[in-house]
C-alpha cells in the first residue's frame, strides 16, 4: 500500500517489449496478451472542447484549426478565461441627458488577473461570442501557399494514377485501393475535373516565387541599445509561441487564445482488431464502453514493505498479490531470464504479424518502430516454490466476519498473510554489487479464466507475465 | 454566555475604531490599532512583537491569515520601534502570511501566500495563492505575482475593492462571534 502513488515500482513486460506499470497496460482478451499504448492503434472518436464540453465534427474542427469558437485561454498564463459581468453607465438612447445601467461582459483570468480590457478589447453586451478576431497579416500568403500545395498534390496524385492504370497488373497491392469504395467512386468523378484544372494548376504554381536567401540582414534599430527594457512589458517565450501567427513581443498585445480542443480516442489491438478501450461518445461522460485494462485481468503485484537492502546480503521482502477477477486463480512465481524471454516472444509474435497484414480490412497497419526496454536485474531473488491459490474477488468480503483463511494450506514461510483476494508473499532478495537500486524479476504464471463467450477451447488458460519489481535503494 | 470576555491587557492592547468588526477569537499580541470598517475573522493572528501594528480602513483579514511585526532573527531592537503600517482596502485571504512592514492600499494577498520581512507592498499588488516573496524589495504598483514560478506582470487597474463582502460580513459576523468593542472615548 505504501507504493500506491509509485506505480512505477512494479512494471510488467508488455508483449511489445516495453516495461510499463499495470495502469498503463491493456490486456487483450482475444489474443490473451498484454498490450500497451505503444503497440495498439489509436483512433480518434470524438473531438470536444474541454471547457464547454461541446463536441465538434472533424471537418468543422479542421476549419476552426482545432480550437473552440467560444472558449478562450489566457494569453498570459494559459489558464481558462472566465466571463465576468459588470454594469456600466451608458447614455440613454432616447434621452441624451439620462443614463441607463447596462450589463457588459469581459474576459478575465482568475490566475494572473489578465483581462480583455488589458489589450483594449471593448466589452461585449452578450455573454458569449462576439469577440473581435485578430487579422493575420500573412493570411493571403498562407492561403496562396495552401492553394499551391493543393494543386501540386493533385498533380502528383494524377501522375500516380496514370502510372497505376498502366501497371494495373503489378504485384503492388495497396490496401486503400483494394478495399475503400469511396476512393474508387471519387476517382472516377474526379478525373475529368482534374484534367481540366491541370492547365490552371501549372499557371498557379508558376506564380509562386520562391524566397531568396540574403547574405546580409537589416541591422537592429538604434533605440534597442538606448531604451531601457521593462521586463514586465516584454512577453516570455511561452507567451509568444502560444500564438504562432502573431508572436507578440509586448504584453500589451496579448490577445485571448481560442481553446484547443481535445479528443477522446479508442484503442484497438493491432493483431486481432478488437477494441481494448472505447470511451462513451458523450464528452461529459468519463465512463468507458470497453475498457480492458490489465488491472481487471492480471493479478496485481505491489511492494508492501520497504526493506533495508545491502550488497550480497539476503533480505526478506514482502510483495502482495491481488486477484481482480471473479474466478479463483492458481498462481506460481517462476524465474525470469530477460534475454530468453525476449527471444521466445519475438518468435511467437512474427507469424501473427504477417497474418494480420493480409486479413486486415479496416485498420491501416503501420509498422511501428521496434522499441525495447533493456531489462536489467540488479538483484538475485529466491522465489517460493509451489503454487498459491488466490480466491476470487468478492466485494462483500470486507463485511465478512469469519476468517476463510483456514481453507488454504499455506506454507507460513512463503505466505505472510492472506486477506480475501489478496495474499502477502515473502521473497528473498540479494542485491548484486555495483547497483544503486535493486530490481528483481520473475514470471507470474497464473491460470486465467477466459471470459470471451465464443471461446471454444478450455476456459482456463495458463499465462506467463514477466514482472520487474524495483525493490528499493541499496544501502552501502 | 458571558459578555465579560476581555483580552488580557498584559498581552495585547487592541484599539478598535467604531465601525470595525474585530472578532474576539483571533490571536492578538502587542499594540494593535484597527481602523473603521475593517473586518477581522476569528482565528486570524496579528502579532505585534517588534512594535505596533496600525491597520487602516476597510481591510478584510480572513481566517488563519497572519500579520506579524517581528524583527528578523539575530537583530536586536535598536533605536526606536519598528512600526508596521497597513493601508486601506487590503485583503488578506485565508492562511496568508504577511511580514511586510509597509503595506499600501488595495493589495490582495491570496490564499496561502507568503510575504516575508523587508518587502514593501505599494498599491494594487496581488500576491497569488501559494506565491512567496521573501527577498527584501519594493513591489511596484498594480503588479500581479502568480503561478508556481512566481511570474510577475503588471495590471492596468487595481483590483476591485471588497465592498459588498465587507458589508455582508459586518452584518453576519456579530451574530455568531464575540467582538472586541471600540473603547468609549472618555467625555472631554
Amino acid at each position: 500500500m505504501a507504493h500506491l502513488f509509485q506505480v512505477d515500482r512494479v512494471r510488467l513486460l508488455c508483449s511489445c517489449g516495453l516495461l510499463k506499470p499495470i495502469t498503463a497496460i491493456y490486456f487483450c482478451r482475444h489474443c490473451l496478451k498484454l498490450r500497451c499504448g505503444n503497440c495498439v492503434s489509436h483512433e480518434v472518436d470524438t473531438l470536444f472542447c474541454p471547457n464547454c464540453l461541446e463536441n465538434m465534427p472533424s471537418t468543422e474542427a479542421r476549419l476552426k484549426k482545432n480550437r473552440c469558437a467560444n472558449c478562450f485561454d489566457c494569453p498570459s498564463c494559459g489558464h481558462t478565461l472566465s466571463t465576468r459581468a459588470t454594469s456600466v453607465q451608458a447614455p440613454c438612447p432616447e434621452d441624451a441627458n439620462k443614463t441607463v445601467t447596462r450589463k457588459v461582459y469581459y474576459l478575465a483570468c482568475t490566475s494572473c488577473r489578465w483581462t480583455s480590457r488589458d489589450v483594449g478589447l471593448s466589452d461585449q453586451t452578450v455573454a458569449t461570442g462576439g469577440w473581435a478576431e485578430q487579422d493575420n497579416e500573412h493570411y493571403k500568403y498562407l492561403q496562396s501557399l495552401l492553394e499551391h500545395y493543393r494543386s501540386v498534390g493533385q498533380r502528383e496524385k494524377m501522375e500516380r494514377e496514370r502510372k497505376r492504370s498502366s501497371y494495373r497488373k503489378s504485384s503492388y497491392l495497396s490496401l486503400s485501393e483494394k478495399y475503400s469504395l469511396p476512393s474508387m467512386l471519387g476517382r472516377k468523378s474526379f478525373t475529368p475535373f482534374s484534367s481540366l484544372s491541370s492547365k490552371g494548376d501549372s499557371s498557379v504554381s508558376s506564380e509562386m516565387t520562391p524566397f531568396e536567401a540574403f547574405e546580409e540582414v537589416e541591422g537592429l534599430p538604434d533605440n534597442i541599445f538606448t531604451e531601457e527594457v521593462f521586463l514586465s512589458s516584454v512577453t516570455s517565450m511561452e507567451q509568444r509561441m502560444a500564438s504562432p501567427e502573431w508572436q507578440p513581443s509586448e504584453t500589451g498585445s496579448l490577445y485571448p487564445l481560442h481553446k484547443h480542443i481535445l479528443v477522446k480516442r479508442s484503442l484497438r489491438c493491432r493483431y486481432c482488431e478488437h477494441n481494448l478501450s472505447k470511451p462513451e461518445y458523450n464528452p461529459s461522460s468519463i465512463k468507458f464502453k470497453i475498457q480492458l485494462g490489465a488491472f481487471y485481468h492480471v493479478p496485481e503485484v505491489r511492494m508492501v514493505h520497504q526493506a533495508e537492502l545491502k550488497y550480497d546480503v539476503e533480505t526478506r521482502v514482502q510483495i502482495s498479490l491481488c486477484n481482480p477477477t471473479p474466478h479463483d486463480m492458481t498462481l506460481a512465481l517462476l524465474p525470469f531470464v530477460p534475454e530468453a524471454f525476449c527471444l521466445s516472444q519475438q518468435k511467437s509474435e512474427e507469424p501473427a504479424d504477417g497474418g494480420s497484414l493480409n486479413t486486415s480490412s479496416l485498420v491501416r497497419v503501420v509498422e511501428i518502430p521496434v522499441e525495447k526496454d533493456v531489462v536489467q536485474l540488479t538483484a538475485d531473488v529466491t522465489l517460493p516454490q509451489g503454487q498459491l491459490v488466490l480466491s476470487a474477488r468478492d466485494d462483500t468480503a470486507e463485511y465478512d466476519d469469519q476468517d476463510s483463511n483456514a481453507n488454504y494450506k499455506d506454507d507460513p514461510q512463503v505466505v505472510a498473510w492472506r486477506r480475501a483476494n489478496k495474499v502477502g508473499v515473502n521473497l528473498m532478495v540479494k542485491p548484486k554489487q555495483g547497483a544503486q537500486r535493486a530490481s528483481v524479476g520473475f514470471v507470474l504464471r497464473y491460470d486465467y479464466t477466459n471470459t470471451v463467450a465464443t471461446a471454444t477451447e478450455s476456459r482456463t488458460v495458463t499465462l506467463n507475465i514477466p514482472v520487474v519489481v524495483d525493490v528499493g535503494p541499496i544501502v552501502e | 454566555m458571558t459578555s465579560t470576555k476581555q483580552l488580557d491587557p498584559a498581552v495585547c492592547n487592541v484599539k478598535v475604531m467604531p465601525g470595525a468588526v474585530v472578532c474576539f477569537e483571533a490571536d492578538y499580541v502587542g499594540d494593535i490599532t484597527i481602523g473603521t470598517r475593517t473586518v477581522i475573522h476569528p482565528k486570524a493572528r496579528i502579532i505585534a512583537e517588534a512594535g505596533p501594528i496600525i491597520i487602516g480602513e476597510a481591510n478584510l483579514i480572513e481566517e488563519q491569515a497572519q500579520i506579524i511585526n517581528r524583527l528578523p532573527p539575530g537583530q536586536e531592537a535598536g533605536d526606536g520601534v519598528q512600526v508596521m503600517v497597513i493601508g486601506n482596502h487590503n485583503v488578506f485571504e485565508v492562511d496568508s502570511y504577511c511580514q511586510a512592514t509597509n503595506v499600501g492600499d488595495n493589495n490582495v494577498l491570496e490564499a496561502k501566500s507568503h510575504v516575508g520581512p523587508g518587502v514593501e507592498l505599494t498599491r494594487g499588488v496581488v500576491v497569488g495563492s501559494l506565491c512567496s516573496i521573501t527577498c527584501p524589495q519594493v513591489i511596484p504598483e498594480n503588479s500581479v505575482i502568480y503561478g508556481d514560478e512566481f511570474h510577475q506582470r503588471s495590471q492596468s487597474e487595481k483590483p476591485a475593492a471588497q465592498g459588498l463582502q465587507l458589508d455582508f460580513l459586518t452584518k453576519i459576523l456579530p451574530n455568531y462571534h464575540h467582538l472586541i468593542k471600540p473603547k468609549k472615548k472618555p467625555p472631554p
